[in-house]
C-alpha cells in the first residue's frame, strides 16, 4: 500500500486524477448531503459501459459492416440480435441498482495500518432480486452480493487505513454489472461517514506503571479480590472472571462480582508516557490499554483534560481506544 | 478463488464453443474438429484435476504449426473457409491458456465470429434454428462468466439468457425491418472457387445432362397474373452464339437498358416475380421478353437477357414484366446476320451438305425448318439422359449415326443446319418449365430444368424460338423432364416420390421459399416494397433512421415500464394495510425499528382509555399475520374500525 502511495504518478494518471475530481465535485453539488437509509432511485444512477462493453460495441459494428457487405440476411440478424441484447442489457443494468434500499453504513474497529471493516447494509424493497452489488468506499470494493427482496444483506468492504484518528469516508459507492458485464452502474451517496482509527500498539512499550491511586481502593486497604456475587455474563467480561466452575456445573455463563473498592484500579496516564512524538505516546498508551484489558483490570484513562472514569470490559476498552483516536483532532 | 470461478462458468464457454463449431465440422478438415475437441479435453481434464496448463513452449509451437496448416489446407487465409477454420484454430489454442474471466469473453466473442461466418458458408431455413440454440449458448456462458457474486446453478443462468433474448427478440424484429439496408458490396468479396452451380457460359454436349440429375432449386417463380402454360415456360438466361465445331459459346454482352425499338410487340404479358438462388454468375431468368424489371444492378443484355452487373452471390429477388412470344429485331443489318452465321471453316461436312440440299429443296426459310424439325420427328432419334459419347464431327456423329441426345444434342446441332443453310441462328441456354407447388401458388424451377434450344431469325419476322427437342420428345415441354424420361423407361420412381413424401416435401420447399422472401431476399427492394405497402413512398435512409429511432426509444421505454413493473415495490398485504390504518387513527406513526408489541405499549402509554381495544387488535394482527389465522384477518377490520380516538 504504501509503496503505490509514494510512487509518483504519471501525467496520464494525473489528468484522470483532475477529471475525476471535478466529476465528484460535480456530482457532490448535484447531489447534497443525505442521510440513511437511502431508496436508490433511477434519477441518480450513473451508467457507462465497461471495457467488455466497448469491445462488444465494436463487434457489432464490425458484424453489420459485414453483413451489409456480403448482403448476409442472417449476418444482419445476428447483429441486430446482439444490438438488441446489448439496449436490453443496459436496461437491466439500470434497473438492477435502482430501488434498492441503503439502510445503514457502520464503520469497524481497527488500529492503524491494520484495514478496516466498512459493512453497508441494503435490502430490496421491489419482488426481485438484485444481481450482483457491490460497495465501494474510498477506492476499496466489497465482494459482489446478491440482495434478495425482503432479506438485508451486508456488504463489507476492508479501507486500509495508514494513520491515527477520524478517517472521514465522504462518498460510499454501489454498483453493478449485471448483466453480461457489458455496462457498469453506480451511484454515489455522500452521507459523510466517520470512522476512527486507533494508534497501533506499540511493539515495545515501557512497563506499565502501577498507579493504585483510587481513594476508595486506599479506604479499604484490602488489596486483593474481596467476592461479591455473580451476575449474568455479558460479552466483553474478561474471561478471567468468569466463574467457570459454576458454568461447569449449571451451563451458565456467569461473571464473578468483586467489592468495587477491593478491585485494584489503574490509571493509564499519557502524563505517564515519555517519548517526545505524540504519537508514539498514544502508541504506548494503547498498548497499555489492550495489555490492561487482557489483565481483567479495572482501570481509567488521563489523557490531559479528557478523563475516562475507571470501569472494565470490551465497550470501556473500545471507549478508551476512541479516546486516543481523537486526541487532538479538531472536529472531536 | 479464481480457480473456484473458472471451474464453475469453464464448461459453459466450452460447450458454446463447441455448438457455435458444429455447422463447420463437415466443411473443415477432420484435424481442426480435433484439434478443437482435444484442447477442450485437454483444458477440462486439467481444470478437473487440478493440473498446470500447457507451457508456453508447447502452445507458442503448436499455434503457428496449426496456423501453417490452414495456410497450407487453403493456399491462404482469404476467404470465409479460411477464415472460419483460423477462427477454430484459435478458438482451440485460447481454450489452452485460458485462466480468468477474460480469457473466457474472448472465447465468447470467438463464438459469436463463428456464428457469423457460419452463415457467411450458407443460410438455409435451419440457419435459425442454429442461431437461436448458438447464441442461446454463448449468453449462458457468457451470464456464468460475468457473474460475480456466489455461482448459481445452470437453470438460472438459463432462465437469464432466455429472459434477455426475449425481450431482444422485439427489438430484433423492429432493426430488421427498418434498419436502412445498403446494397453492398463495399469491398471486394473473395469468390468461391468451384461453387458457381447451374449453367454456364459455354454449352457442350452432355453439359445439360450433368445438370438435370441435379434436384437444386434455381429459382422461384411467383406469377402476378394467370401464368402461362408449362410450354410457354422458356427461362431465358443465356444466348450463345459463338460456335468451334463442338462447344458453343457466349460473348461477353453489351449492356443495354432500354429495349430496341423494332420490336414486334405481342399482346400477351406476363408479370411475375423470381427468387433466384445463388450462382456466383450474372445472368438472371426471363420469360421471352422482358420490357420491364425491378431490381437493383438489372441491365438488358443486347441479347434481350436480363443481366446483373454484380454476380449473384446471395439469394437475389426481382420483378419482370414480359411480352411472351414476342419477335425482336425485325430488321437486322446485314453484318448482324453474317455474324450469326459463323461456323467453323471445315468438319462436319455431312450436315452442312444435308443442310444445303434440304434448304434447296425447301420453298422458304420457315418451309425449312419445318423440314428439319420433320426429320428430327421422323426419323429414329431418341431423348435420352445418357447419351454416347460425342468426337471431332460431332454434329455429323449425333445426326447420322448415334441418333441418341439430350437437349442440347438437338439444339447444338439444328443450329448449326441453319446457319449452313444461311439462316442466322442462335443458342438459348436456359430452363424449361418448372413445377407448380399446389400448397402456395408459385412455381419451382430446378437445375433439372435446365434446358437448351435455338433461336433462328427470319426475314420479315425476327427472332423465332425453334425448339427441336420439342419435335422429338414433346412430353419434356408439355410436362416435364421426368415424364418424357418416364416414356423412354429411363427415369425410374424412387421411394421417396410416395404422395405422402411428396406433399411433404412441396410443404418443405413452400417453408423455404417463405424463408427466402421474408429472411434472406429482405434487402433494400423488399424493404422499399413493404414501406410502399404501408403508405410509405420511398423512404430514404436518413427516414428509416428516424423511424427506427422512434420504434427503438418505443419498444425501450416498454421494456423499462415492463421491468419496473416487475421490481415495484412489494405493497403491504391486507394485514398490514390494516396496521397502518390503526396508526392513523391513533395518529401515533410506528418507527422503523418497532416491533408490533413495542408499537402497542407506547400506544397504550399514549390512550390509556382504549388499552383493550389497542391489545385485541395488535393480538388480531400479530395472529393474522404471522400465524396465519384466518379468522383472526377477518376480524381484524373491525377491529380496526372499532378503535375511536377520544377528542
Amino acid at each position: 500500500m504504501s509503496s503505490t502511495a509514494s510512487a509518483r504518478p504519471t501525467l496520464l494518471q494525473r489528468i484522470g486524477n483532475l477529471g475525476a475530481a471535478r466529476v465528484s465535485r460535480w456530482v457532490r453539488k448535484r447531489q447534497g448531503q443525505e442521510t440513511l437509509p437511502v431508496t436508490l432511485r433511477a434519477k441518480r444512477l450513473y451508467i457507462l459501459p465497461t471495457l467488455t462493453g466497448i469491445t462488444y460495441g465494436i463487434v457489432v459494428v464490425a458484424m453489420l459492416l459485414g453483413s451489409m457487405n456480403y448482403n448476409n440476411s442472417m449476418g444482419f440478424a445476428l447483429t441486430f440480435l446482439l444490438a438488441a441484447t446489448g439496449l436490453v442489457a443496459m436496461h437491466r443494468c439500470h434497473q438492477n441498482l435502482s430501488g434498492v434500499n441503503v439502510e445503514q453504513a457502520s464503520a469497524g474497529h481497527a488500529f492503524a495500518g491494520d484495514p478496516m471493516t466498512f459493512t453497508v447494509v441494503l435490502s430490496e424493497t421491489g419482488q426481485r432480486t438484485k444481481y450482483d452489488i457491490r460497495a465501494s468506499l474510498d477506492g476499496s470494493v466489497s465482494h459482489a452480493h446478491d440482495i434478495e427482496p425482503g432479506l438485508a444483506t451486508s456488504l463489507s468492504v476492508a479501507i486500509p487505513t495508514i494513520k491515527r484518528g477520524i478517517l472521514s469516508l465522504p462518498r460510499i459507492g454501489l454498483s453493478t454489472r449485471f448483466p453480461l458485464s457489458l455496462l457498469r452502474c453506480w451511484v454515489w451517496i455522500y452521507a459523510d461517514q466517520k470512522a476512527l482509527v486507533w494508534p497501533r500498539p506499540a511493539s515495545d512499550a515501557p512497563v506499565r506503571p502501577k498507579t493504585h491511586t483510587d481513594q476508595s481502593g486506599a479506604d479499604k486497604g484490602r488489596g486483593e479480590e474481596d467476592f461479591a456475587g455473580l451476575r449474568d455474563y455479558q460479552r466483553g467480561d474478561s474471561s478471567r472472571r468468569v466463574a467457570w466452575k459454576a458454568f461447569a456445573r449449571t451451563g451458565d455463563m456467569k461473571t464473578r462480582m468483586f467489592d468495587g473498592g477491593s478491585l485494584s484500579t489503574t490509571w493509564i496516564d499519557l502524563a505517564a508516557t515519555s517519548a517526545a512524538d505524540i504519537e508514539t505516546r498514544l502508541e504506548v498508551l494503547c498498548r497499555w490499554i489492550i495489555d490492561a484489558h487482557d489483565a481483567g483490570e479495572r482501570y481509567g484513562l488521563r489523557l490531559g483534560d479528557t478523563i475516562v472514569e475507571p470501569a472494565e470490559g470490551l465497550a470501556h476498552r473500545n471507549a478508551c481506544l476512541d479516546a486516543l483516536a481523537v486526541f487532538g483532532e479538531s472536529s472531536a | 478463488m479464481n480457480s473456484e470461478r473458472l471451474r464453475h462458468s469453464l464448461p459453459y464457454t466450452i460447450s458454446a464453443l463447441l455448438i457455435c463449431f458444429a455447422p463447420h465440422i463437415t466443411s473443415k478438415p477432420l484435424w481442426i474438429t480435433m484439434l478443437l475437441l482435444a484442447s477442450a479435453a485437454t483444458r477440462y481434464l486439467t481444470m478437473l484435476r487440478n493440473l498446470n496448463l500447457p507451457p508456453l513452449w508447447v502452445r507458442t509451437p503448436l499455434g503457428v504449426f496449426c496456423f501453417l496448416a490452414v495456410l497450407y489446407a487453403y493456399g491462404g487465409v482469404n476467404g470465409v473457409q479460411p477464415g472460419s477454420a483460423l477462427l477454430a484454430v484459435m478458438a482451440a489454442m485460447k481454450i489452452l491458456e485460458t485462466k480468468n474471466d477474460r480469457d473466457q469473453i474472448v472465447l465468447c466473442f470467438i463464438c459469436l465470429f463463428l456464428i457469423l461466418s457460419t452463415f457467411l458458408l450458407e443460410q438455409t431455413i435451419w440457419s435459425i434454428v442454429y442461431l437461436i440454440m448458438a447464441f442461446f449458448m454463448t449468453m449462458t456462458a457468457w451470464s456464468a462468466v460475468t457473474r460475480e457474486s456466489a455461482p448459481r446453478g445452470s437453470r438460472w443462468y438459463t432462465k437469464e439468457s432466455i429472459s434477455m433474448l426475449v425481450m431482444a427478440a422485439p427489438l430484433l424484429a423492429v432493426m430488421w425491418i427498418v434498419f436502412p439496408r445498403v446494397p453492398g458490396p463495399f469491398w471486394a468479396i473473395p469468390t468461391q472457387k468451384g461453387n458457381t452451380t447451374g449453367l454456364s457460359s459455354t454449352l457442350s454436349p452432355g453439359d445439360i445432362s450433368n445438370l438435370s440429375e441435379s434436384d437444386e432449386v434455381a429459382f422461384r417463380v411467383r406469377f402476378l397474373d394467370t401464368p402461362p402454360s408449362q410450354s410457354q415456360l422458356y427461362w431465358r438466361a443465356i444466348v450463345m452464339q459463338r460456335f468451334d465445331g463442338r462447344s458453343w459459346r457466349a460473348e461477353e454482352p453489351t449492356l443495354v437498358s432500354r429495349v430496341s425499338a423494332e420490336i414486334n410487340l405481342q399482346r400477351t404479358i406476363s408479370r411475375y416475380t423470381i427468387t433466384a438462388e445463388p450462382t456466383q454468375q450474372r445472368w438472371l431468368y426471363a420469360l421471352d421478353l422482358p420490357t420491364e424489371w425491378q431490381g437493383e444492378f438489372i441491365y438488358m443484355s443486347r441479347f434481350l437477357t436480363l443481366e446483373r452487373s454484380r454476380p449473384i452471390n446471395a439469394r437475389f429477388s426481382y420483378q419482370v414484366q414480359s411480352h411472351l412470344g414476342a419477335n425482336a429485331s425485325k430488321n437486322m443489318p446485314k453484318r448482324a446476320q453474317d455474324w450469326y452465321l459463323n461456323l467453323p471453316s471445315e468438319g462436319n461436312a455431312r450436315a452442312r451438305e444435308f443442310a444445303t440440299s434440304l434448304r434447296a429443296a425447301s420453298t422458304s426459310d420457315q418451309a425449312f425448318v419445318r423440314s428439319v424439325l420433320q426429320h428430327f420427328r421422323e426419323q429414329p432419334f431418341y431423348y435420352t439422359l445418357s447419351p454416347p459419347g460425342l468426337g471431332r464431327d460431332s454434329v455429323d456423329e449425333f445426326l447420322f449415326s448415334t441418333r441418341r441426345g439430350f437437349c442440347e444434342h438437338y439444339a447444338s446441332s439444328f443450329a448449326f443446319l441453319m446457319r449452313a443453310a444461311g439462316i442466322p441462328a442462335r443458342i438459348v441456354a436456359g430452363y424449361q418449365g418448372g413445377e407448380r407447388n399446389p400448397l402456395s401458388d408459385y412455381w419451382i424451377v430446378r437445375q433439372s430444368d435446365a434446358h437448351a434450344w435455338t433461336e433462328v431469325w427470319l426475314e420479315g419476322v425476327g427472332w423465332q424460338r425453334v425448339d427441336p427437342t420439342a419435335a422429338v420428345a414433346p412430353e419434356r415441354i408439355e410436362q416435364n423432364l421426368e415424364s418424357a424420361l418416364l416414356e423412354s423407361g429411363e427415369f425410374t420412381r424412387g421411394a421417396f416420390d410416395l404422395p405422402m413424401l411428396e406433399r411433404l416435401q412441396l410443404l418443405w420447399d413452400m417453408a423455404n421459399a417463405k424463408w427466402n422472401d421474408w429472411v434472406l431476399g429482405f434487402g433494400p427492394e423488399t424493404q422499399k416494397r413493404f414501406f410502399e405497402w404501408l403508405g410509405l413512398d420511398d423512404p430514404d435512409w436518413r427516414d428509416l433512421v428516424i423511424i427506427l429511432s422512434i420504434l427503438l426509444v418505443f419498444l425501450m421505454s416498454a421494456i423499462t415500464l415492463w421491468l419496473t413493473w416487475i421490481h415495484r415495490p412489494t405493497p403491504p398485504d391486507s394485514e398490514m394495510k390494516q396496521f397502518i390504518r390503526l396508526q392513523k387513527k391513533l395518529g401515533l406513526p410506528a418507527e422503523p425499528n418497532e416491533t408490533p408489541s413495542d408499537y402497542a405499549k407506547r400506544a397504550i402509554a399514549a390512550n390509556p382509555a382504549l388499552q383493550t381495544k389497542i391489545e385485541t387488535a395488535i393480538w388480531h394482527y400479530l395472529r393474522a399475520r404471522y400465524a396465519e389465522d384466518q379468522t383472526a384477518a377477518e376480524r381484524l377490520p373491525s377491529l380496526v374500525n372499532g378503535i375511536r380516538k377520544a377528542a
